[in-house]
């Protein structure tokens, strides 16, 4: 027997649109379980990662959200048997039942900041190695102070943000990066609020001066969906 | 082919949720991590482990780590 491969779970009755493919072009179909109809393909062994697979992934789950409430499954979520499959879902049930009212009616943005024309300085903790114990001293301490520099900048570019965009946030997912990045937020919004929402992340990019903002989404909400 | 900013951005953000995000349903969730070696506009994207992702950008000597981001002149 074929194992199966999920993508994601909605509410029970809402099953994929007729010729919908999945990973390697399969035919995406939705299984009943419980209040939940989760969208699956058949498919022999879990999947290798990579773009193609990723994108074929994405793509159903948009699909799903362009219908209804969808609570997004992670890559990778590939059952032997649609027994094992099952078996996973009843495990989550009450978790998935909250998200899915969590989530209902919402949408996932993400503002991506970046430090402008800030480049990194690897020199300051790795690359050459300091000639002397003092020298290696001088360089830990200059390393120590640019990352508490870049906390700085990192935290006031999220508290900038929010005082933009709280007010239309049901809830957020914080990320700080290495450079050249500085910090990835994904707020959780009303679908209406959507054009507001850019509105004030517009006038918040006025705001940050060198550093590049990049509004991304909507995307079905990956950072939300929880069991 | 060059990368223009917005692909970079937005296929690091593309594959952060995907890989990274969403429910996961527990048990015998399996990444394959073998034999990946994919070229899409220019990016390579390498695996180092399941949950943290370099992706390799040659024209810009970049490695864009996904989950964090950090810059390096390494080929």
């Amino acid at each position: 027997m074929s194992g199966v491969y999920a993508y994601c779970v909605v509410a029970a009755g809402h099953h994929p649109p007729s010729g919908l493919t999945g990973l390697d072009g399969r035919p995406v179909s939705g299984r009943n379980i419980g209040p939940f109809t989760v969208w699956v393909s058949e498919q022999e062994a879990a999947p290798k990662v990579g773009i193609e697979p990723i994108s074929q992934h994405h793509e159903v789950v948009r699909s799903a959200v362009g219908l209804t409430t969808a609570i997004p499954v992670r890559f990778g979520a590939w059952a032997p048997d649609a027994a094992r499959l099952r078996e996973r879902i009843d495990r989550n049930r009450a978790g998935l039942e909250s998200a899915l009212a969590t989530l209902s009616g919402r949408i996932e943005l993400g503002v991506r900041v970046e430090d402008g024309s800030r480049r990194p300085d690897h020199g300051t903790d790795r690359g050459s190695t300091p000639p002397n114990g003092k020298a290696y001293l001088r360089q830990l301490s200059a390393s120590y102070a640019e990352r508490a520099r870049r906390k700085g900048r990192q935290e006031s570019a999220v508290r900038r943000l929010r005082a933009r965009v709280d007010e239309l946030c049901h809830a957020e997912h914080v990320r700080y990066l290495d450079a050249p990045g500085l910090v990835a937020v994904a707020h959780l919004v009303a679908r209406d609020d959507e054009a507001r929402y850019r509105r004030e992340v517009e006038a918040f990019t006025q705001d940050q001066g060198d550093g590049r903002v990049h509004l991304t989404g909507p995307w079905p909400p990956y950072s939300f969906a929880t069991s | 082919m060059p990368v223009s900013e917005h692909d970079r951005v937005a296929l690091v953000e593309l594959v952060n949720r995907v890989v990274d995000r969403g429910v996961v349903l527990s048990g015998d969730i399996t990444i394959s991590v073998a034999d990946v070696d994919l070229l899409y506009l220019g990016l390579r994207v390498l695996l180092c482990s399941p949950d943290r992702m370099d992706v390799r950008s040659e024209d810009e000597s970049r490695v864009l780590e996904l989950g964090s981001v950090r810059e390096s002149g390494a080929p």
